[in-house]
């Protein structure tokens, strides 16, 4: 049934639109595969938490006294009540506001009041605990499930997203910084990971700040922060030739990245300005000259984790899509400061965020606009199936199959999104 | 001048702006800003600084040149079809900064209209005038939504605050 949804060139449009697809999903994917909680600077000390929200649960992360960390469904084992309702903060106890029923930090129970009223004390519970919870260097991920292979086997060949963002810090670590952006949009959450590495529409649906920034040259004389913004919409209006020679790479598992196309000024991969070249010292402080060398050598854009992350390694940047419902889906955005790099490389990253990622920057905006209106169309069942076939046959198809089991594609193929519908596939069906 | 007619002064330059971004005369709207004036929309409540944290934005003029020509472009699919906006100002007060320098703070209501959907943000905006003539310049202007923290997330709008 779920196999006859996606055909090798085409998807039916059930995928995205029947809230039936969506509870399948929830069940088959979300509750099953690893899912990005939280990174670990977030919750340094005993009882520092965050809340999370991982496929449809919500859950607490938190820093337990002996160091080690919980993830808990944030529901209070007597009538249910929500225990956490700040997105962060410090707690010895967890104590639900409805009858006082209190837990350690690793869920147990601590006491009730007026126990002796429940039909079997000896019974009471405490706060259920996510089944499996890992780290990958620093990057905190959770699954509901008992049962399945280890985080390191599911991230495969893209632990180099982390391993890079994080090898990018003289000092060996990274840790969230500058707060968190959120975009929601009435639409699929896949629309939000295809689209990621669609590298046909940028020059479609961006165009309008391509063409604003064209008529400005003058930005890119300006301020950093100006001519960060003038770079980034430029690279966006690259010609269809230019498109396809950013490769896109595909992994077992669902996972893809595509080649870095920032490629002028501020935003170039090395630069030679003096606040590089402090950080690049420090960085061969650190690696010695080859390895750091190779460290930068690394010119990524969106490494996309399947089910639901984009990293950008480059940009100390990354998103994770949360699927409300079948139409409904927010994004959160989040930084990474490089422990140890000079302070003003970590403005490239807040004004990467808010020049591209925000709600309201000229880029993501128009991204999601076209999220909507795709939702809205696909309504229409004059063609049950939707298109994903550019680059799948005929004079395009030049997919390379590479030592480490990825495929290569050039960049206007839709290669990425027919690898994430065969995962899903496969997810789904059983 | 008398603290009246400084106060009824800044208002009719303030309504000004708003009238000028509701008709989208974006070229005029921009003439009243200084070129090294600062626009920001913080992303989180109480906000200290624009580069400790990520902005809905914060932005230079010329940033904001673009920002504006993108609409006149007619090439996004964000502004089509076209927003229609009424920017609301309440509770206006007005300090001397020094110098030649005032400070301008008010009570903002947004009301956009857009694809069959009405929406209203609220927001306190604060500008930083600076004497110029019998008028001002903008030297910076920052609108504090009280929707700006990770809750929210629908801040998507075409025409600047």
């Amino acid at each position: 049934m779920i196999e006859s949804l996606v055909r090798g060139d085409a998807v039916h449009r059930a995928a995205y639109i029947d809230p039936a697809m969506f509870a399948l999903e929830e069940e088959r994917i979300f509750r099953r595969a690893w899912l990005y909680a939280a990174h670990e600077s977030e919750v340094p000390n005993a009882g520092d938490y965050v809340l999370t929200r991982l496929g449809p649960e919500e859950v607490i992360l938190v820093r337990r006294e002996d160091g080690g960390l919980s993830a808990l469904y944030n529901r209070c084992a007597h009538r249910g009540a929500r225990i956490v309702s700040q997105p962060s903060g410090n707690a010895r106890q967890l104590r639900c506001p409805y009858h006082s029923w209190t837990y350690r930090l690793d869920g147990s129970l601590v006491g009730v009041p007026l126990a002796e009223g429940y039909s079997d004390t000896h019974d009471l519970q405490g706060l259920s605990a996510v089944p499996r919870l890992e780290s990958y260097r620093g990057f905190v991920f959770a699954s509901h499930s008992a049962a399945g292979a280890s985080l390191a086997d599911f991230l495969g060949g893209l632990k180099s997203a982390f391993d890079n963002l994080v090898d990018r810090a003289p000092a060996g670590t990274v840790t969230r910084f500058g707060g968190s952006l959120r975009l929601e949009y009435r639409g699929n959450w896949k629309m939000f990971m295809e689209n990621a590495v669609d590298l046909v529409h940028p020059n479609f649906v961006h165009r309008s700040s391509v063409d604003a920034a064209r008529v400005h040259p003058e930005a890119l004389e300006a301020d950093a922060i100006t001519q960060q913004g003038a770079e980034m919409f430029l690279a966006n209006g690259m010609r269809a030739a230019q498109w396809d020679e950013v490769p896109l790479h595909a992994f077992p598992g669902g996972h893809v990245y595509m080649d870095g196309f920032y490629r002028q000024g501020v935003i170039a991969p090395e630069r030679d300005d003096p606040v590089f070249e402090r950080y690049r010292r420090a960085l061969i402080e650190r690696h010695g000259a080859d390895k750091a060398a190779a460290v930068l050598a690394v010119d990524r854009f969106n490494n996309l984790v399947w089910p639901n992350i984009s990293v950008n390694s480059r940009f100390g940047a990354m998103r994770v899509v949360r699927p409300l419902a079948v139409d409904h889906t927010v994004v959160d955005v989040v930084c990474f400061r490089l422990d140890g790099a000079p302070e003003e490389m970590h403005q490239l990253t807040l004004q990467f965020v808010n020049l591209a990622a925000s709600p309201a920057s000229l880029v993501a905006s128009d991204d999601l606009e076209i999220f909507e209106r795709c939702q809205r169309g696909l309504a229409s069942g004059t063609n049950e199936w939707i298109n994903m076939s550019r680059g799948a046959a005929g004079e395009m198809r030049a997919d390379r199959r590479q030592a480490d089991g990825s495929i290569v594609s050039g960049g206007t193929s839709e290669l990425p999104i027919r690898h994430q519908f065969e995962t899903w596939k496969t997810w789904m069906a059983q | 001048m008398g603290e009246l007619e400084l106060w009824h002064r800044v208002q009719a330059f303030l309504f000004h702006e708003a009238r000028l971004l509701d008709e989208r005369r974006f070229g005029e709207w921009l003439e009243l800003y200084a070129p090294d004036a600062e626009y920001w929309v913080p992303y989180a409540w109480e906000q200290k600084d624009p580069k400790e944290h990520v902005s809905l934005f914060y932005e230079t003029v010329t940033l904001l040149r673009m920002r504006v020509d993108r609409l006149e472009n007619e090439l996004s699919p964000l502004d089509a079809p076209k927003s229609r906006v009424n920017h609301f100002l309440s509770n206006l007060t007005v300090e001397d900064a020094g110098g030649s320098e005032l400070v301008a703070r008010a009570y903002l209501l947004y009301c956009e209209y857009r694809r069959e959907e009405q929406r209203w943000f609220a927001g306190r905006a604060t500008w930083r005038l600076r004497a110029e003539g019998k008028s001002y310049r903008i030297a910076a202007k920052r609108v504090d939504l009280l929707n700006a923290d990770q809750d929210s997330g629908h801040l998507r709008f075409a025409i600047p605050f």
